[in-house]
């Protein structure tokens, strides 16, 4: 009892020691304050009002909407949709993840590179692509199903197509963290245990699998929530299978009925949160393994034949599914009507571009703003919750993550709903999307930042203060070079999902800045798949360039990024 | 260069860590006066505090209780960059996105000083440290000796009132590290910078200080001159951080004017006088190069060899005695004296004149 009152005692003269700390540097503190007050206004106050608004429907407080919410089969029916689908695709895209991530790093498979960019290249693909090319393929006049297999009534949307989509569009993310796990397990000790006389499958399920489990558990986690988050490929594709993004959208924007179209969304937001909280402060403190940044030895025990060529087949597979994907939409876009009439046409790029050319301009005016404030905020937010101490540093880590979890649908609902009255009135500007994409993307940006801070040993700065410069000239002069590549890194990762950014950015957009990616959805709802292809390849084209640009001119980013959506 | 001379002064320090089970005490009431010039060394097992007190000095921490005074002013609340201390770290800390030069001269950049004076202090500073010539090359292009260097002028080129030393030798090999503690001594004596430096290393230490602080669980064991420690240690912790120790059981029977009457391995002895009184039984520190073996009638006690380690210059004889102890002993010049193999018995004697028994522990 005594010892534990000393305890909060000392905590407390702790945290007004950190308080002085940070008082006599000026700088330092109005930083602190500056980011904290925009942490409270763009990423806590929209998810408040949207919280507000589903419990206060007519101004009172009330839980009518929850209750009709749950007295109605087909909405109770939507949350176990939406789960579900993210259960399937967790699942099998970890294991496709692990597979390539297995057979990269342990296989000895062949054409490593090539499987390599084909295990990253869905992360930085637009959304859509994929079930376009799904719809292009699988579709009613898809070139598979109609032209070979002379299917009359083979329906690809609902939770098939959704699952196939969603798949090979996020087992990237279980690739991306399984790697970097495999990659840190000294094969020291897969060798070990070979030597003390078990068999390689008994290695494999006694060594390596239990030493992935904190590793699979977190991409498990990841892509379920990434999955649950998605809007662009179930409004395309899922058909009847109702899933709450696409309901939250439809009740918020088609029904006008915002409390409803509010709860819809934060029945999202729980198991979201909940598996996002799980992964951070469960599983991923669970993890054997530490990233040093040091490449251990490349030796590797090599898998039997059968099971060589078993990695290969499946990575085979998926690696050629991607690439048809590509080619699908690069062959839409010069096709005339998809089914139909087969013959070359340009017409589409013509098309493209009289209704696109604006909607290509506000895309790249918006991420060219985004992107550099978040790689910027993102490095400062690190540097932060690496270097310094002060009270409240746990929460305003918390906060800035938050993102990560939030689904997009709910942060654009919160925004319309915090930002559409004076004084932050935003609504149809640009200002709206441009924070939307900078609170959105900054978690992967604070990521890269903090993954290279923590790699800078600490006395390096405390030299410069140590030697007369205050925290900011060491901020700028030190700190900055040093972490150059994961600002890169960042950079190109927040440049590359604003362009491709879909389930908040839908609700912000306006005549006057329109995104590239909700046009590809209207152009895909009334069915001009010719002209989303070509949008899509536009999309492709700039990101590619921006990206080779970037690379070009800041250099080759070094570090390992974790991407989420 | 002339430098301030000033002194340093931790009156009452106290460091608390908040940690997620339970705090850690990491300086507990630490109170300690540098006279200016001075070089004091902080000795001490890692986890000892050591080194959150050399950063409190520095800044870099905050006292949960306490003051830290240089040259007499109160800097408690004063933030690092304004304390003109300077710290030549542990994992030395060059800027590697900057050349030598640059990092030698980066302090300079924060004083009022012309642009060709500071280049001239960093010419003449690097002539000092001996890396002259070196001033373009980066600093992941030089050896582990150069970058020591070129920390050590980084911090001597601001011409602080305080040089901070926090283990700055750990990372050399042992030739160089002794080739470099002679020179950091014969810079800091030349400049007569007050200096505080932080080891774990007692050799280092011993050969560096002008006094050495002896810690353990953030508070200090003993102060003293390097010999006072060696010679004249204060607890049974002090004498056996510092070197090899034998402690042998010294039972006082009654003091005379001059000479107390002892029991040594149960022989009654006379010993210069103690002022302990009779009955108490306290621990004589004997170090393992105070031993001689001779031939087993003649001394204190004998035992049996049990462990013979020759290395070189000296031979190092582990013993056991009939009542269970254990003894060490070292033999200089090996060869002039005839050895003693495992198993043979040998007798144990020691200079009784100048017999150091320790306080507070009684055996």
């Amino acid at each position: 009892m005594e010892e534990n009152q000393s305890k909060r005692f000392n905590r407390w003269i702790e945290a007004k020691h950190e308080l002085a700390m940070v008082c006599r540097n000026p700088m330092l503190l109005a930083t602190i304050l500056l980011v904290s007050a925009l942490l409270i206004v763009f990423v806590i106050y929209p998810i408040f009002q949207v919280i507000r608004v589903s419990l206060k429907p007519d101004g009172e407080f009330s839980l009518d909407t929850y209750r009709y919410l749950l007295s109605q089969w087909w909405l109770r029916q939507t949350f176990v949709n939406s789960v579900v689908l993210g259960v399937i695709v967790a699942t099998l895209g970890t294991i496709v993840g692990f597979t390539f991530a297995y057979a990269l790093n342990r296989g000895d498979i062949p054409w490593k590179k090539f499987f390599r960019l084909m295990a990253q290249l869905p992360i930085i693909s637009p959304p859509f692509m994929f079930c376009l090319s799904v719809i292009l393929l699988l579709g009613r006049n898809g070139i598979i199903t109609k032209q070979l297999l002379g299917l009359k009534n083979f329906d690809i949307y609902g939770l098939k197509g959704l699952v196939l989509v969603q798949t090979m569009g996020m087992f990237p993310i279980a690739f991306m963290v399984l790697d970097g796990v495999l990659q840190a397990i000294n094969p020291d000790l897969e060798e070990g245990a070979l030597n003390l006389g078990a068999s390689k499958a008994k290695v494999f399920w006694t060594v390596t699998v239990p030493l992935c489990v904190p590793g699979i558990a977190s991409s498990w986690l990841l892509v379920f929530v990434t999955s649950l988050a998605d809007f662009a490929n179930p409004v395309v594709i899922s058909g009847k299978f109702d899933v709450l993004s696409v309901q939250a959208y439809f009740q918020f924007t088609g029904l006008y009925n915002m409390p409803r179209g509010s709860a819809v969304a934060i029945l999202l937001l729980i198991p979201a949160m909940l598996a996002f909280v799980i992964e951070r402060y469960w599983v991923s403190r669970k993890s054997y393994v530490t990233v040093t940044g040091k490449p251990t030895s490349y030796r590797i025990i090599g898998p039997s034949k059968a099971t060589k060529g078993a990695l290969l087949a499946v990575c085979g597979v998926v690696s050629g599914i991607i690439l048809l994907f590509y080619i699908t939409v690069i062959a839409g876009a010069f096709v005339k009507l998809w089914g139909i009439n087969w013959s070359f046409t340009l017409d589409h790029f013509k098309y493209a571009w009289d209704v696109g050319k604006d909607s290509v301009r506000s895309t790249l005016v918006l991420s060219a703003w985004a992107t550099p404030i978040t790689g910027l905020l993102g490095m400062v937010i690190a540097f932060l919750l690496v270097r310094t101490r002060f009270p409240g540093k746990n929460i305003l880590g918390f906060t800035s993550m938050l993102a990560f979890a939030v689904p997009g649908t709910v942060v654009g609902i919160g925004y319309i709903l915090a930002f559409n009255q004076p004084p932050l009135l935003l609504t149809g500007t640009a200002a709206i999307i441009v924070l939307c994409f900078i609170f959105r993307e900054m978690p992967v940006a604070i990521e890269a930042g903090v993954a290279s801070l923590i790699q800078i040993d600490p006395s390096i700065e405390e030299a410069s203060t140590n030697l007369g410069a205050d925290t900011s000239y060491t901020f700028r002069c030190i700190t900055m070079p040093l972490v150059r590549p994961a600002l890169i890194a960042g950079l190109s990762y927040s440049f590359v999902r604003s362009m491709t950014a879909v389930s908040a950015v839908i609700f912000l957009v306006s005549a006057r800045w329109n995104h590239l990616t909700s046009l590809i959805y209207a152009q895909t709802e009334i069915m001009r798949l010719g002209a989303a292809s070509v949008l899509s390849l536009f999309l492709i084209i700039i990101v590619v360039v921006i990206f080779g640009l970037m690379r070009v001119f800041l250099g080759e980013p070094v570090t390992r990024v974790r991407v989420g959506n | 260069m002339p430098i301030e001379h000033a002194s340093v002064v931790l009156d009452r320090l106290v460091k608390v860590f908040a940690g997620s089970g339970r705090d850690v005490v990491a300086v507990n009431d630490v109170t300690l006066s540098i006279q200016p010039g001075e070089l004091v060394t902080l000795l001490g097992p890692s986890g000892c505090g050591k080194t959150t007190a050399l950063r409190m000095v520095a800044g870099f921490e905050a006292p949960t209780s306490g003051k830290v005074f240089i040259g007499g002013r109160d800097v408690t609340n004063i933030p690092p960059n304004l304390r003109n201390t300077a710290m030549v770290f542990q994992s030395y800390a060059l800027f590697p996105h900057m050349t030598v030069r640059e990092n030698i001269g980066y302090g300079l950049r924060f004083r009022d000083i012309a642009r060709s004076d500071a280049r001239q202090k960093v010419e003449r500073i690097m002539e000092l440290v001996g890396l002259s010539g070196l001033g373009d090359r980066s600093p992941n292009q030089l050896s582990g000796g150069q970058q020591q260097r070129v920390a050590l002028a980084r911090a001597l080129v601001v011409e602080p009132r305080v040089l901070l030393f926090d283990e700055p030798l750990s990372n050399l090999d042992a030739k160089l590290r002794e080739q470099m503690r002679g020179e950091i001594r014969r810079i800091q004596k030349s400049l007569s910078i007050t200096a505080v430096y932080v080891t774990h290393d007692q050799n280092e230490a011993m050969s560096i200080s002008d006094r050495v602080v002896v810690m353990r669980d953030g508070q200090i064991e003993q102060v003293g001159t390097p010999e006072d420690i060696y010679a004249k240690p204060s607890t049974r912790f002090v004498a056996d951080f510092v070197g090899k120790v034998n402690f042998v059981p010294v039972s006082i029977v009654e003091s005379g004017e001059e000479e107390t009457s002892v029991t040594i391995f149960g022989r009654q002895m006379t010993i210069p006088k103690v002022s302990y009184n009779p009955g108490e039984t306290h621990l004589a520190v004997v170090r393992p190069e105070e031993l001689k073996l001779i031939p087993p009638d003649n001394g204190f006690v004998h035992g049996e060899v049990t462990s013979r380690t020759y290395l070189g210059s000296v031979v190092e004889y582990d013993l056991a005695l009939p009542g269970g102890l254990t003894l060490m002993a070292i033999e200089y010049n090996p060869k002039a004296r005839p050895p003693f193999e495992v198993g043979d018995v040998a007798g144990v004697y020691f200079d009784l004149d100048k017999l150091h028994l320790l306080k507070g522990d009684k055996a």
